[in-house]
């Protein structure tokens, strides 16, 4: 505007001394047109500055406003967030994207024996300059910034007096409101009371375990120590049976034979709880009959029956269908279980044992209620609550009436379980008992192509047999190379599993009957050179069954995991031998 | 609007708060009056369309206008102006966009009427309305449309946040009614609203780091709300935003320019301009047109509005406020057989 106004006043000065006034006056006028658009600016610059003034000093004085509440909210949040944080027993730090110290609690300020004005925008090794704290956190941390990943840990921590502390540390990044990793904020918590309880816990744990295990050999070696001479006498009071005996000496046999019988049975009770207890026992699948379930058991108490002259009866609800679906074998030991305790404790009169269908439970699943009924002496009321416990008998007298661990009930309560069912009792004292169990049994599938065992069959085989016997005990190689002679086979000795595993490189033997435990070399290693001889050198497999006093399941795992085709416990049946052999050979 | 009818000239009309013409002798003529131009589109390259909002929503309004300009070319493009105060011209935009390509070039403005704020009109030489839009449907293979625009006002002071609206009609900004929260940090009468919010607007902030201008165009004083033609969310954040003053003339300046770069060829130019820099501005509003108008050196007509409509470079269709929107018209040549 300025410059306008020079050239108009020089242009007026030189009106009156040019010969061409018109132009002049006209560019003066020019001058004055651009000088009353620069006016008309200023004026409206200044009208509206004087409009915006209000409007923006309003503006400033609440942005001022709020700035200061802001700032006022943001301290009083800092001093809770001190508070908040110095109150926490956990040692809580953060660091910014340079792994500088930014602030620090109390806790972590006392551990580290410095001051938050010490720490800011320090390093850990500046910070910690007499000692450092063990493990490489450092890494750790560049990790977090850089992964942006959270970082948990349980570690050793040296305090300022040297004292080793154990702390649990979490390490996460800090992010900005536009996700930007800002640095980080580390808490660690003093665990070493923790860590002191868990350590004695699981020294508690260990001992327990090795407790479980001191008891798991005690039981292996309890079995192998009494079915070995078990073995042996059963064995020859077998051999004895087959000679002529008078009448007395039948007699005293026949003692024998039963108590024998009854050690085994309490032997066989205890490994069944055992395994239960262990959960080791898993149900099967497998189409049976349900007559011929019923019969055989029955079957196996008929000389006591006949002893007592008790009658049995077998009620089988015809509805029931002939072939159904279960495991048979628990079945039976529930049975058995059931049957055993009748006829221990009736004196007189009946024992029935009864099947009978409750529901249909699914389209394809019966409900069946097995039932064992006596006239003997009967529970008392009070009893009947503690019957299903582990080793309880009625009659817990030093000169108690009746034998038995008093396990058999708790036996058939857990396999019932197993099975998903019910069990129970209904008696009176001096009335009889009968005891019931109900198990869902499978319709479906029932089609078996099950071969029948068959004696003969079996027998003939054997006798084109070449058979090996590995056995270190004397007894038990004279018993069982007798009852296999007895029934035309030829059979070798050897006396260890070296001797055994040399004579079956000599000549290639059919069937190998493996005792576990011997000295020189057992029959696990045995068996996996005998193994390994045919596999490398020749093509053929020979049957070999593991004939042990060791009746736990993983010492039958550990026969058939080295090689061995099937398992025995001592002492055997040799009917046991010939079903086993028949399933083997014949079946498969 | 008869004399138009006589003579069988269609009319593409709207009211406004003053208009601009670029002149045959290269001067810009700013007047309280009506300018006019004509131009000789065959009847075969374009629909002119007026419809009346009445009681439609803006979903039903725009969805029906989507599917006229869908219907009548292949490849449409449209120059639209708008009355309603008060209603919501963005969701009318997006309605339209969902029946038509997302990509259809809008250019145009809210009406306007001459600050009053209280009834704006669109037109053609049949009908007239005061809540609804006029179209000139355009064949965009035979009649190019092409167009930029530019803002320049700056945000002020701390945010803040809409704790209540509906639509378009904010009535809580942190927890205060809206029309009492503004009158307040703006120190002005309610009296002065809507008018001064067009120089006001709010600067919505949006999560992707871009900003949006929003200017009162209507309040309403018994519910202390504030009305605006784009939907503002519960949550939004804003801040208060003005003007820098002659600067935005700069900003619109460079922006010319790269336009023209680009965009050399133009038979006719729309301009629409917020009414709000005019405000600012002064007598230098004649700077920024003429920048424009000098460039294509081409008939260019124009007016000040309320609000206005453009497709910036990628983006869809979208209602502005406080902006400088240019439209350029071009004939293309026709197909050689």
């Amino acid at each position: 505007m300025k410059k306008i106004l020079q050239s108009l006043e020089e242009k007026i000065n030189q009106i009156g001394k040019t010969s061409h006034p018109d132009k002049l006056r006209y560019e003066a006028l020019e001058d004055l047109e651009r000088l009353k658009s620069e006016i008309s600016i200023i004026d409206f610059q200044v009208s509206k500055g004087l409009k915006d003034k209000n409007i923006l000093n309003s503006l400033l004085a609440k942005t001022s406003e709020n700035l200061e509440n802001a700032l006022k909210n943001l301290r009083n949040q800092k001093d809770e967030l001190k508070i908040l944080l110095d109150t926490l027993p956990a040692l809580v730090y953060f660091k910014d994207s340079q792994l500088r110290y930014h602030l620090a609690n109390r806790a972590f300020l006392d551990f580290s024996g410095i001051t938050q004005k010490e720490l800011e925008g320090k390093k850990l090794k500046e910070v910690f300059k007499s000692y450092l704290p063990i493990g490489d956190y450092e890494n750790l941390e560049e990790s977090v910034i850089e992964k942006g990943k959270f970082f948990f840990n349980v570690e050793e921590q040296l305090e300022k007096n040297g004292n080793i502390i154990w702390v649990h540390t979490n390490i996460a990044p800090v992010r900005n409101h536009t996700g930007k990793i800002i640095g980080l904020i580390g808490v660690s918590w003093d665990i070493t009371d923790q860590k002191k309880y868990e350590d004695e816990l699981k020294y508690s744990k260990e001992i327990a375990e090795e407790g479980e295990k001191i008891k798991d050999r005690f039981l292996t070696n309890m079995s192998h120590e009494l079915r070995t001479p078990l073995n042996g006498i059963m064995g020859m009071a077998e051999i004895l049976g087959k000679t002529n005996l008078d009448n007395k000496q039948q007699e005293y046999l026949k003692n024998l034979r039963n108590s024998g019988e009854h050690l085994i049975s309490i032997i066989n009770d205890i490994f069944t709880y055992s395994s239960l207890e262990k959960e080791e026992v898993k149900p099967i699948q497998k189409a049976f009959n349900t007559s011929e379930l019923l019969q055989n058991t029955a079957q196996n108490f008929k000389e006591k029956l006949l002893e007592k002259s008790l009658k049995s009866v077998i009620d089988l609800d015809k509805s029931i269908p002939e072939t159904i679906k279960g495991d048979p074998q628990l079945l039976g030991l529930i049975l058995r279980n059931l049957y055993s305790n009748a006829v221990k404790f009736t004196e007189t009169g009946t024992i029935t044992m009864r099947a009978v269908p409750v529901s249909r439970t699914t389209e394809n699943e019966l409900l069946v209620r097995f039932e064992v009924e006596d006239t003997g002496i009967g529970i008392p009321e009070q009893y009947k609550d503690i019957l299903f416990g582990s080793f309880t008998q009625l009659d817990t007298s030093s000169t108690k009436t009746y034998q038995g661990t008093g396990l058999g009930l708790a036996i058939s309560k857990k396999i019932v379980n197993l099975l998903k069912g019910e069990i129970g009792v209904e008696s009176k004292w001096q009335n009889g008992s009968k005891f019931w169990f109900t198990v869902p049994l499978s319709l479906e599938n029932l089609e078996t192509e099950e071969i029948l065992y068959n004696k003969q069959k079996i027998l003939e085989l054997l006798k084109e047999f070449s058979v090996l016997l590995v056995e270190d005990n004397l007894i038990n190689q004279k018993i069982t190379s007798l009852t296999l002679e007895k029934e035309g086979c030829q059979v070798n000795l050897a006396n260890n599993g070296k001797v055994g595993f040399e004579k079956y490189q000599q000549k290639l033997y059919d069937l190998i009957l493996m005792d576990i435990q011997m000295p020189v070399m057992d029959g696990l290693e045995a068996t996996q050179k005998i193994r390994e001889f045919e596999k490398s050198k020749i093509d053929r497999h020979a049957f070999i069954i593991a004939l042990s006093a060791n009746a736990l399941k993983e010492d039958k795992e550990k026969a058939i995991a080295s090689g061995m085709d099937g398992f025995l416990a001592k002492p055997f049946k040799p009917e046991e031998l010939f079903q086993l052999l028949f399933n083997l050979i014949i079946k498969k | 609007m008869d004399s138009f009818q006589q003579y069988g000239i269609n009319l593409f009309g709207t009211t406004s708060a003053g208009e601009i013409l670029f002149d045959s002798d290269g001067d810009i003529m700013l007047n309280r009056g009506a300018v006019l131009v004509l131009t000789d589109i065959p009847a075969s390259s374009f629909q002119l369309q007026l419809l009346k909002m009445d009681n439609f929503t803006q979903d039903v309004f725009g969805k029906e206008a989507g599917e006229i300009i869908k219907q009548r070319f292949k490849e449409p493009s449209v120059l639209t102006s708008f009355s309603g105060l008060g209603k919501n011209i963005q969701a009318v935009i997006d309605n339209i966009l969902i029946k038509t390509r997302s990509q259809l070039k809008m250019y145009g403005c809210l009406a306007g009427d001459d600050l009053k704020l209280e009834k704006a009109l669109v037109f053609t030489e049949k009908e007239i309305t005061d809540c609804g839009a006029i179209f000139l449907i355009l064949d965009d293979e035979k009649i190019g449309l092409n167009g930029m625009t530019t803002s320049g006002w700056n945000g002020l002071g701390t945010d803040f946040t809409v704790t209540h609206s509906e639509e378009n009609v904010v009535s809580e900004i942190d927890n205060i009614p809206a029309l009492d929260f503004y009158v307040n940090y703006l120190n002005i009468l309610e009296e002065d609203l809507p008018m001064i919010g067009l120089e006001y607007p709010l600067m919505i902030k949006h999560q992707d780091g871009t900003f949006s201008l929003r200017a009162i165009n209507k309040i309403d004083k018994e519910k202390r709300s504030l009305i605006f033609s784009s939907s503002i969310k519960s949550g939004t954040v804003f801040s208060f935003s003005a003007s820098p003053g002659f600067e935005i003339l700069e900003k619109t300046r460079e922006k010319v320019i790269a336009f023209y770069e680009k965009n050399q060829s133009a038979d006719l130019m729309f301009l629409y301009s917020a009414v709000a820099r005019q405000l600012a501005t002064g007598p230098l509003i004649n700077t920024e047109i003429k920048l424009a108008a000098i460039k294509w050196r081409v008939p260019l007509v124009g007016c000040f509005n309320y609000g206005e409509i453009a497709k910036d470079n990628d983006q869809p269709s979208k209602f502005y406020n406080q902006s400088f929107t240019l439209a350029l018209l071009t004939e293309k040549p026709a197909p050689s057989l």
